[in-house]
């Protein structure tokens, strides 16, 4: 895993695109739709890593290393939960700056801790759409990105209209301060452990899809 | 000791078919892997290390099944598919700092050396090589790592005849103490004239000789004759090419008879694939 | 030892590995008990397939002018002077018989072929 992870983050991330999580920062912003904040990963960093990886023959290389095949989309698995994982990480802090700043909390779901289980659960469907998708040929790029876009806006939107009209749904994710720890700290493990389940199955499916590209 | 052997390969696509490919290689020889451009050189290779999905087959390298070790095997391969076409942008030295890691017995010293051997500049970039320099760096890396066995695809195309030399006066050095096999697929023939130990000869997916070098020369004759002898020897001809005066052919050695009054000589291998290659053309006959 | 191969000679090569070796070895100039280099680095040296020269050890062992010591190489066969000149006679006459047959079917009677190998054996 080690030099899989290496050989994406030496190769194919540009290091400009360490610099797409300060989007993080927008959680500052008050009364506004958070989730957005954290698309730009797949707005930005996702579509640029898969074209970077495409046009200098990723694939081509990596089948040169003593690995097998599906430890080319293994790589890169790891690579997209890591800058996933580095997306959350910039942005906690500023969920947290967040709520100190507006403790009236936000007319659509608040930066707390449910949210970010969301958005764990949010990445978890993005990875499970657009990986399958995409290693069905390995080269196009376009479909399944819009695709896995589409589905995650569907998500977000259907959370945040969940907790506005859903009686008791607010309860769990929404609010913050210590009262909604509690309530929500299920909500982070479970989005977590859905994150962790989807960016397996999404591994499983694309590694036996990769398997019949004939390269 | 037998390092490699490849066991009814089979590969279908729409128009091309791999059929019952199968040769084999002991340790400490070079075989060359011939067959004109779409015979199903490079998609046997490809198949051998997995990256094209076999439709049946086995292949055995060090007399491990390959699927079952594939990674432990992988440690031992040298492979090349060609001039380096990946990272265009990245400085040599970096790509070799990621492909390093992958092998336990990596060899740094090995890795100086035949970058020193082939002139390279680690600070260039793929995309600043020429055609030949870039198969030279894959080829560094393919030999960096103790392999057992390399499987390198065309690595003689485009180099120029000084670096063809020494490319394969480095094989024979490669495999002078008997531990080594070198397969390497080529469309020039002349290449396998100096070094080759072994030839397979592919065609149309189909394996037609895979035999030692010597022995393949050997079993073949190239014939002339004028226009009426043509006629009675014809069914005996693997193909022939006609001319205003006679024709030139290819027979198989226990088929020439002294009777037929043929001149008969020795064949290159060139000859050996032209006239297999016409034959599984149809044999046309070019207007005179 | 000295080989030059030559690659567009009709002989085959492993047949000039034979021709030389064992015309060294009649000649003397191969003492026996030389122990020949290995055949992989023969092979390298020669730019030639190891193949063939293991073909050429091996028409030069079954011929009686080397032997293999298993683990330790070739080495030219411990071959009295009265051998060495059976070797050398049968060698010549193999290739005699060949060339005889080429005389004969130019009709050279054998007093012809005697004067004219009188004349040519001194003139080289």
């Amino acid at each position: 895993m080690k030099n899989l992870l290496y050989k994406e983050l030496a190769l194919v991330v540009h290091p400009m695109f360490y610099l797409v999580p300060l989007t993080g920062a927008l959680l500052l912003i008050p009364q506004w739709p958070y989730f957005v904040a954290m698309m730009y990963f797949f707005f930005i960093t996702v579509p640029n890593v898969f074209q970077t990886a495409r046009t200098a023959n990723d694939i081509g290389f990596t089948v040169m290393l003593p690995v097998r095949k599906r430890d080319v989309v293994k790589a890169r698995l790891y690579n997209v939960v890591f800058l996933e994982q580095v997306q959350i990480a910039v942005a906690a802090p500023f969920a947290a700056r967040n709520n100190a700043l507006y403790p009236e909390g936000n007319f659509l779901l608040d930066a707390g801790i449910a949210f970010f289980g969301l958005t764990f659960a949010m990445y978890g469907l993005f990875n499970l759409v657009f990986l399958p998708m995409f290693y069905k040929t390995a080269y196009k790029l376009g479909v399944p990105i819009i695709a896995a876009i589409c589905a995650c806006v569907l998500f977000a939107g259907a959370a945040e209209t969940i907790a506005l009209i859903v009686p008791g749904a607010a309860a769990v994710l929404d609010g913050i301060g210590p009262q909604a720890l509690a309530r929500q700290l299920p909500v982070l493990a479970a989005g977590i452990a859905l994150f962790v389940l989807l960016s397996w199955l999404a591994y499983r499916v694309s590694a036996r899809r990769f398997e019949r590209v004939d390269l | 000791m037998q390092l490699l052997s490849v066991q009814n390969l089979c590969k279908n696509y729409d128009k091309f078919r791999l059929k019952d490919v199968s040769f084999s290689l002991d340790a400490g020889y070079i075989m060359g892997f011939i067959g004109p451009n779409g015979a199903g050189k490079t998609t046997t290779l490809k198949a051998m290390m997995g990256l094209v999905k076999k439709d049946g087959g086995r292949v055995f390298v060090m007399g491990r099944d390959f699927d079952e070790h594939e990674m432990d095997l992988k440690q031992h391969i040298g492979f090349s598919l060609g001039g380096v076409d990946y990272y265009a942008k990245i400085p040599l030295r970096r790509i070799t700092s990621v492909v390093r890691r992958f092998y336990a017995s990596w060899d740094d010293e090995a890795y100086r050396r035949y970058i020193r051997r082939f002139e390279l500049d680690e600070d260039k970039r793929p995309t600043e090589l020429s055609g030949g320099m870039r198969v030279k760096y894959a080829l560094a890396l393919a030999l960096s790592h103790n392999a057992r066995l390399l499987l390198l695809a065309e690595p003689t195309s485009g180099l120029d005849p000084v670096a063809r030399d020494d490319l394969l006066e480095l094989f024979q050095e490669l495999i002078e103490d008997g531990e080594r096999s070198i397969l390497f697929s080529t469309h020039i023939t002349s290449d396998l004239e100096k070094c080759a130990d072994y030839i397979t000869y592919i065609e149309n997916g189909r394996i037609v000789e895979s035999r030692a070098r010597d022995e393949l020369l050997a079993a073949y004759r190239v014939v002339k004759g004028t226009p009426e002898q043509y006629s009675a020897v014809s069914p005996r001809l693997i193909s022939a090419k006609k001319h205003a005066f006679g024709f030139t052919g290819l027979m198989r050695t226990e088929d020439v008879r002294p009777e037929d009054g043929l001149a008969a000589e020795a064949p290159a291998l060139e000859d050996i694939m032209i006239y297999h290659a016409r034959k599984e053309n149809g044999n046309e006959e070019p207007a005179v | 030892m000295n080989i030059v191969i030559s690659g567009a000679s009709d002989k085959p090569i492993y047949q000039q590995l034979f021709d030389q070796i064992s015309s060294q070895i009649i000649k003397g100039e191969l003492p026996k008990g030389y122990c020949l280099p290995p055949i992989r680095t023969v092979a390298k040296e020669l730019r030639i397939s190891v193949i063939t020269v293991k073909k050429a050890w091996e028409e030069l062992e079954r011929a009686g002018f080397i032997e293999t010591m298993v683990g330790r190489g070739c080495f030219v066969a411990p071959l009295k002077p009265a051998e060495l000149a059976d070797k050398r006679d049968s060698l010549a006459a193999d290739k005699l018989k060949k060339d005889i047959e080429y005389y004969k079917s130019l009709g050279l009677s054998l007093e012809e072929l005697l004067e004219l190998v009188k004349r040519y054996y001194s003139e080289e």
